[in-house]
């Protein structure tokens, strides 16, 4: 490994060529040459987290949430079913990359959101510490009386003072045909800020309660200042799931005041082109919005019509990521802390399990060919692998995340109600 | 007396009918008809889960013929008699709970055996979706989800569904486990052709959709007819009939279409041929001891008809 690292290190932006031989009954005979090119961007951050689970759709045996360390081979849960019986988990999401600050969703008798931030030693909620440093770990009861469900699927601002999420009411149903499996649809979906920091709701009638509309998949931009989201028309379901198609919006949001802004500005119109954004997720240095681009729906990994497509803030161009697509389904990306990485989940390999594909772009726009998550021996590790990785990210630094005392505040219930005005 | 010999036969049939069914509310509870599950030996189950994996199908029926208060047996049981053509036939003459006779539920109630099992009815009638969902929902439960069972049904359901990398994938798995995996080539199309949405509790509405791309697909449509009568939706009945005919004659048929031939003045003529003398006999006989309250010949004469089925049988509370 070090000697690869030493290698790549000393040909950044350049290109190693291959020559194989193989010895075969007639004798040794060569193949073409090829060549792998080395990015110029080293990719610097620790590793990259995910789920790892079983297609099983009503119910679950071993799922958790990993971290792999992508400069070794090394794999360690950050926490698993075991540890937790009887309680499913998803969605685990730290604050670009940056896994001082983190939540995930715990479900199950004992069910609950958790989050886990650094914080000042002086401040109330501190009651643990990660990495060494001194951290609020919270597991909060996140439906109130006034609103549409649980915390699902979230987003952190810059500061870490606050995080996005939907609230959704979702159903599976399944389909009769062999090239469909799954469809995964929401009855009703809005979108509120959680203050991480006195644990308040925040809400605006124009994302949430909105009888007309579906808002889902929140996610602040660079600067802290739009909320994008996904919105699509109400529609009947699951009857007419094919007619929620949803538009790329974004609301203004003050961080100072708490307040969102006086409009929801659709920033791409995809309905109107029978076409469907979900999954935004704006870069980090501000240039981009990477997002799944499909037919209808709200769940991208079922569908494989799926593609990853970039809309340039700068220019207002939108491109489908060509070079990282497939004829099956990418979702679900996130970007690199310098973000000249990305990662995403595709069902390239065989068209039923999802992988871990990373790519980088470069300064001009310019993606390079995706390689899958490396492995010791990838081709027994990929061909033996009956698993789905999925809700994929990097993290800059190992995520330290302390099982046993999770386990026991689960277990007793110490929860925190969050609330709203 | 005088009065009831002056009427001709359809009008007496129309009457004791007519009397039958008004009798049905009032004897809902007079005879017990709530059977307790009873539980097998895990070992006895497996052997029968076996001998239906391997299709020997008369090993199956010989393992279970003490089916009576368990559902999986029963479940087999009809699987094999399905195969040998005689799921009809067969249906009343042991454990019938509903729908789990036919279909075991592929939900989170379930376990790994369960699971496992519900993939086998679907992979048989014919539904590649569902089975592939049974199969990866049982393999869930085993060591590294890599049962040997499950990975061979996926092999053989991606075979039959066209896909070969996935087909390729699961081969190799069990190549690597030294498991010899012999070409699967399916016998016939097995796929739904329509593709419409569905809860995996709709097994009529599945059926129906196999049979609508496939009438020739025996399996589906005797499982659709009897599942409609276990379900005692003799309005489904009517219609299912009336889109696809009868998979073959069958006492069962006969009863149920006798129920709703004299509550409907209109069926009479058309589903004439296919009832005959000695079940309009058995028919007035039956509601007769039924007016009677003669519990113990009821019991002795027709606990296997679907007359009995249909008057006492009772889902127990879950």
């Amino acid at each position: 490994m070090e000697a690869w690292h030493n290698l790549t290190a000393l040909n950044q932006g350049g290109k190693l060529t291959f020559t194989v031989w193989a010895e075969m009954q007639e004798g040794w005979i060569q193949y073409n040459d090829f060549e792998i090119y080395v990015s110029p961007y080293p990719l610097t951050d620790y590793g990259v987290t995910y789920r790892k689970i079983a297609p099983g759709y009503e119910t679950y045996s071993h799922i958790g949430n990993y971290q792999r360390n992508i400069h070794t081979w090394d794999e360690e849960a950050i926490i698993e079913s075991q540890t937790v019986p009887g309680q499913c988990m998803s969605c685990h999401t730290a604050n670009r990359a940056n896994p001082k600050q983190f939540t995930f969703q715990l479900r199950g008798k004992h069910g609950s959101t958790l989050v886990q931030r650094e914080v000042e030693p002086n401040d109330p909620a501190c009651n643990t510490t990660a990495n060494g440093k001194p951290t609020a770990r919270q597991w909060l009861v996140s439906k109130t009386d006034s609103t549409l469900s649980k915390c699902v699927y979230p987003y952190w601002h810059p500061s870490g003072n606050f995080c996005a999420y939907s609230l959704n009411l979702i159903h599976q149903l399944f389909w009769t045909g062999k090239d469909r499996q799954v469809e995964v649809f929401d009855d009703a979906s809005d979108v509120v800020v959680l203050d991480v920091r006195n644990l308040e709701i925040l809400r605006s009638p124009l994302i949430e309660h909105t009888l007309d509309w579906y808002e889902t998949y929140p996610a602040f931009s660079e600067d802290g200042k739009w909320l994008y989201f996904c919105r699509s028309v109400a529609a009947t379901v699951p009857a007419h799931c094919d007619s929620c198609q949803y538009n790329l919006c974004r609301i203004a949001f003050d961080e100072e005041t708490r307040q969102f802004g006086d409009n929801v500005e659709v920033v791409i119109d995809a309905a109107s082109r029978g076409k469907n954004i979900t999954l935004p997720r704006p870069s980090y240095d501000g240039r981009y919005i990477m997002y799944c681009y499909s037919d209808y729906g709200n769940f991208p990994i079922d569908h494989k019509e799926s593609d990853l497509w970039l809309l340039d803030l700068a220019t207002g161009e939108e491109r489908p990521a060509t070079e990282a697509n497939s004829e099956f389904t990418e979702s679900y990306h996130n970007w690199s802390s310098d973000s000249h990485w990305f990662l995403f989940s595709s069902r390239r390999d065989d068209g039923l399990y999802s992988l871990l594909y990373i790519a980088s772009i470069d300064n001009e726009g310019r993606i390079s060919k995706p390689f899958v998550l490396p492995q010791h021996n990838p081709w027994q590790f990929y061909h033996q692998n009956l698993y789905s990785f999925n809700v994929p990210d990097f993290t800059s630094e190992h995520v330290d995340f302390d099982v046993q005392d999770a386990y026991n505040e689960v277990f007793t219930d110490k929860q925190q109600k969050v609330w709203t005005k | 007396m005088k009065q009831w010999k002056q009427l001709d036969k359809r009008a007496r049939i129309g009457l004791i009918v007519g009397a039958f069914l008004g009798i049905t509310l009032g004897v809902q509870h007079f005879i017990p008809n709530k059977v307790s599950e009873k539980p097998s030996t895990k070992n006895e189950l497996e052997m029968v889960d076996d001998a239906a994996w391997k299709e020997d199908w008369n090993k199956v029926i010989d393992l279970t013929n003490n089916c009576w208060g368990n559902t999986m047996k029963a479940y087999y049981r009809n699987l094999a008699f399905a195969h040998k053509g005689c799921l009809a036939d067969s249906l009343m003459h042991h454990y019938a709970p509903f729908e789990r006779a036919l279909f075991y539920p592929v939900d989170e109630h379930g376990n790994s055996f369960t699971m496992t099992a519900a993939s086998e009815a679907w992979w048989h009638v014919g539904d590649l979706t569902m089975a592939e969902h049974a199969t990866m929902l049982g393999m869930i439960f085993t060591p590294e989800h890599k049962s040997t069972r499950g990975l061979q049904r996926l092999y053989q359901i991606n075979c039959a569904s066209g896909n070969q990398q996935a087909a390729a994938k699961y081969k190799r798995i069990l190549e690597a486990e030294n498991n010899e995996v012999p070409e699967f080539v399916p016998e016939k199309k097995y796929c739904h052709t329509a593709d419409t949405l569905r809860l995996s509790s709709q097994y009529q509405n599945m059926l129906r959709s196999l049979l609508k791309q496939d009438t020739n697909n025996r399996l589906a449509h005797e499982y659709l007819l009897c599942l409609d009568l276990l379900l005692k939706d003799l309005v489904s009945f009517q219609a299912d009939f009336s889109a696809y005919g009868l998979p073959k004659p069958s006492v069962l048929f006969e009863e149920a279409m006798l129920i709703l031939m004299y509550s409907n003045a209109t069926l009479r003529e058309p589903w004439k041929p296919f009832v005959s003398e000695n079940a309009y006999a058995r028919f007035m006989h039956f509601t007769k001891l039924l007016q009677e309250g003669n519990k113990n010949e009821l019991t002795k004469q027709y606990q296997h008809t679907y007359w009995y089925y249909f008057q006492f049988a009772q889902r127990n509370k879950q």
